[in-house]
């Protein structure tokens, strides 16, 4: 009786495991590849004329640019990011084929004199990265390189391979003097998985607004550790307008979603900062902050465990916010994957993430949250404290719209299903949902100095919700 | 000579810095026009905001907004700005008589973007807003008609034509649409099949079900089994046994996705009969009548392979989750 109680548990419980997470517990995938030429498993260096150091994740094999040319030397899945400032900086992504060794990026403000050059030269720079290998195909490389000493508020034109294999021209901005009270607009998505059209169809949504950047609430694929998975992320394409084209020019910054996993393909993928902070994982990348001329982005991993949630991730989140000058920056926003608040009929809010991180947001008066998870579009009232005894967070005074009052509370939006199939939502079981609905769906958001215009569109580009939230 | 450099450098600044105050003016009225529908005023504020400074970072915001305008010029953008109040309304505004009078100034539109998205809202509208798949299902196809259909367009016409079938019970059509956009084996494929299969898969599952409760009592009536073989079947460590195999599945799943409740409650009930019928036989038949007892096993072995062959069935079809009970 026994065994066969065992037994039934067992194929119980793998029932439940088909619709596992995808989360892995380590971050080594293709640990066991011959790294062939590809040389160290990890690499650490100070890229030339940055502040911050880079540091791979451990992989198959590393190598630093070197002049040879491989047999598939043509980039592409090029994108950028920041892994350093955002006034000064960027980072760039892409892969070739496995023997191509070629990591730079050459750059200026002169889109005639990029595209021209075939190295450095007048208004012409060059910049050296390193690459790596991972899987057990080892059929392409990955190559990451970052530019750093940039002027801010610049418009600056980049090209990525090396000499005689360049990629196309692209162009990206730096950020605007930090504390600058200057305007810029960033888009909000999450849940590309499944379906690599929707996605694309939601880029090219993205790129007409022309935005300065996009955050991503995670979940870009079904399962982290399949490159598949990825490339099918980056080539997606909509007519004429692929995914590279979009965030080749846009930086990408995202948050590992459940089925990311945190895995090397995330972490190698992208660049991202890599503050350290004891019990991190993923070489810095797990959880970190950007600054945006005068507002504050955090971006955390919430499907790690409960202990690192509360401890580790808890304790550098409080210290992070705590450290900004609210004077100079008026604007804080969150982004993680799974919602405190939400009334989706999938997954219900996360209590844990509420009672470990509302009350740092509430503390730091953070301004909005934005999640995934839900594949739906969700705003909450603003909300701020809890229900007295409870762990029902407490409506604050709320304005037209259901926008805050005199910075009342933090509002939680859910914006995702930009490729996932979509959830139903209930709002009438919650006191703070303002507005749901189960649609696909992207937000962008401007900001001018202490005012804040948000629009949420539908794929369709109606209007989903707008307001204007002055402070 | 070097103040001279260091005047002129310092002037270069200052202008430059003026004239991106001045682009950002231009920007935020480009954007006000865009938001009150007016494209025609927008893409002159978006073309000064760009002269006013064509290589800073906001200059490619600008071209892209002139390129997007540009391309929706047609009739000298009247059709467009009607399409942009559609949107900018929302769907509070998406009425039935709204979406009737919009859609019928549509036939007279030249060819072109706008002519496509249009139709595309009018579609979406009436689906998604006023929930009339017969009309959603004509506005469909009228955008299958038009010229210069893009593939992840017309993939997404024939998602949106299988939906409005599907909603209207008719997945045979719903299945041919989505094989015809090259979706059959996609997940929204799946979704749109496993409604159909779920129609039939739950009659069918109940059905089962009812079928082998009906044949265990009529077994226990025919063997006779006595009360105290069914009261030593319910003894309070079997109970606990079916529960630890039925109730923490449940537990689990319900975690992992509220919407897998049904389907992991169903595969709970199924456990928890099955293992009633072979405890019972154990109790009843023993070591006295071995061929029945084997014969028992037997069938709540095969019940067993059969409910763990459907549901690892449902896994791989993508709809262990929420089967729609």
């Amino acid at each position: 009786m026994t065994l066969k109680t065992l037994a039934l548990f067992g194929l119980l419980l793998a029932l439940v495991g088909c619709e596992d997470t995808g989360a892995l517990t380590g971050t080594d995938a293709g640990l066991n590849a011959d790294a062939g030429p590809a040389g160290n498993r990890q690499i650490s260096y100070t890229p030339e004329g940055c502040a911050y150091a880079v540091t791979s994740p451990m992989v198959a094999g590393t190598a630093m640019h070197a002049d040879e040319a491989g047999a598939s030397p043509a980039p592409d899945h090029i994108h950028v990011s920041w892994a350093g400032p955002s006034n000064s900086t960027f980072a760039v992504n892409w892969r070739t084929g496995y023997d191509t060794m070629l990591s730079q990026v050459l750059y200026g403000t002169d889109e005639a004199a990029v595209a021209s050059a075939d190295g450095p030269g007048t208004g012409v720079t060059v910049q050296s990265g390193h690459s790596m290998v991972y899987g057990t195909a080892l059929t392409f490389r990955l190559h990451e390189a970052h530019v750093c000493g940039l002027a801010d508020g610049t418009r600056y034109f980049y090209k990525v391979g090396g000499a005689g294999h360049w990629s196309e021209v692209f162009d990206v901005a730096t950020a605007p003097a930090l504390a600058s009270i200057e305007s810029f607009t960033f888009a909000v998505s999450g849940d590309s998985r499944n379906e690599p059209s929707i996605w694309a169809e939601t880029q090219k949504a993205i790129n007409d607004h022309a935005v300065d950047f996009q955050v991503f609430s995670g979940d870009a694929v079904i399962l982290g550790a399949l490159q598949p998975e990825w490339d099918s992320f980056f080539e997606a394409a909509s007519g004429d307008v692929s995914v590279q084209d979009v965030i080749a020019r846009t930086p990408f910054m995202l948050a590992n979603g459940n089925h990311d996993g945190l895995a090397t393909n995330y972490l190698a993928q992208f660049a991202l900062p890599q503050e350290v902070t004891p019990g991190e994982r993923g070489e810095g990348e797990e959880w970190y902050s950007f600054d945006y001329a005068n507002a504050h982005f955090v971006v955390l991993n919430d499907t790690s465990t409960s202990s690192l949630i509360e401890g580790a991730e808890s304790t550098w989140l409080r210290d992070d916010l705590m450290a900004v000058d609210r004077t100079t920056t008026p604007w804080i926003f969150v982004i993680h994957h799974v919602p405190p608040y939400t009334c989706a009929t999938a997954h219900s809010s996360d209590l844990t993430l509420r009672a470990a991180w509302q009350p740092i947001y509430d503390e730091a008066r953070v301004d909005f949250v934005f999640n995934g998870h839900n594949h739906n579009y969700e705003r909450s009232r603003p909300i701020r404290g809890f229900s007295t005894g409870g762990t029902e967070g407490q409506v604050q005074a709320t304005g037209a719209n259901g926008i805050p009052v005199n910075n009342s509370g933090t509002v939680y939006v859910v914006a995702a299903g930009a490729g996932a199939p979509l959830y139903g939502v209930d709002p009438s079981t919650t006191s703070y949902t303002h507005i749901a609905e189960s649609v696909r769906n992207y937000v962008i958001v401007t900001i001018e100095n202490r005012t804040m215009h948000y629009t949420a569109y539908r794929l369709d580009g109606t209007v989903l919700d707008q307001f204007d939230y002055t402070k | 000579m070097t103040v001279l450099v260091c005047f002129a450098c310092a002037f270069w600044a200052a202008s430059a810095r003026a004239d991106d105050v001045a682009q950002q003016t231009l920007i935020a009225r480009a954007e006000a026009f865009e938001r009150e529908s007016d494209p025609r005023q927008a893409i002159v504020a978006w073309s000064e905001a760009l002269a006013a400074s064509p290589s800073s970072r906001l200059a490619r915001r600008c071209e892209t907004r002139i390129a997007y305008l540009e391309a929706r010029r047609e009739n000298d953008f009247v059709p467009l700005a009607r399409l942009m109040r559609m949107r900018q309304g929302g769907r509070a505004s998406q009425t039935r008589p709204s979406i009737e009078r919009f859609e019928a100034t549509l036939d007279a539109l030249p060819a072109g973007i706008v002519r496509k998205e249009s139709r595309m809202l009018v579609a979406e509208a009436w689906m998604s807003s006023i929930r009339d798949p017969r009309r959603a299902i004509r506005a469909y196809r009228a955008l299958l008609l038009l010229d210069a259909l893009e593939g992840n367009e017309r993939r997404a016409i024939l998602s949106g034509l299988a939906s409005a079938y599907s909603a209207l019970g008719d997945s045979d059509a719903a299945v041919r649409a989505l094989n015809q956009a090259g979706l059959g084996d996609t997940p929204v494929g799946a979704t749109i099949r496993l409604e159909g299969e779920r129609r039939v898969g739950r009659v069918a599952a109940y059905g089962a079900l009812v079928v082998f409760i009906l044949l265990a009592a009529a077994a226990i009536w025919r063997a006779r089994i006595d009360l105290g073989a069914v009261r030593k079947t319910l003894a309070g460590p079997r109970i606990a046994a079916a529960v630890f195999v039925t109730v923490i599945p449940l537990v689990l799943a319900r975690a992992y996705d509220a919407s897998a409740t049904d389907t992991f409650t169903l595969l709970g009930a199924c456990v928890m009969c099955i293992l009633f019928v072979a405890s019972l036989a154990g109790e009843a038949f023993d070591a006295r009548k071995p061929a029945k007892a084997f014969a028992v096993a037997t069938a709540c072995s095969a019940a067993f392979a059969v409910l763990a062959t459907g549901y690892l069935l449902l896994d791989r079809a993508g709809g262990l989750i929420a089967i729609g009970l």
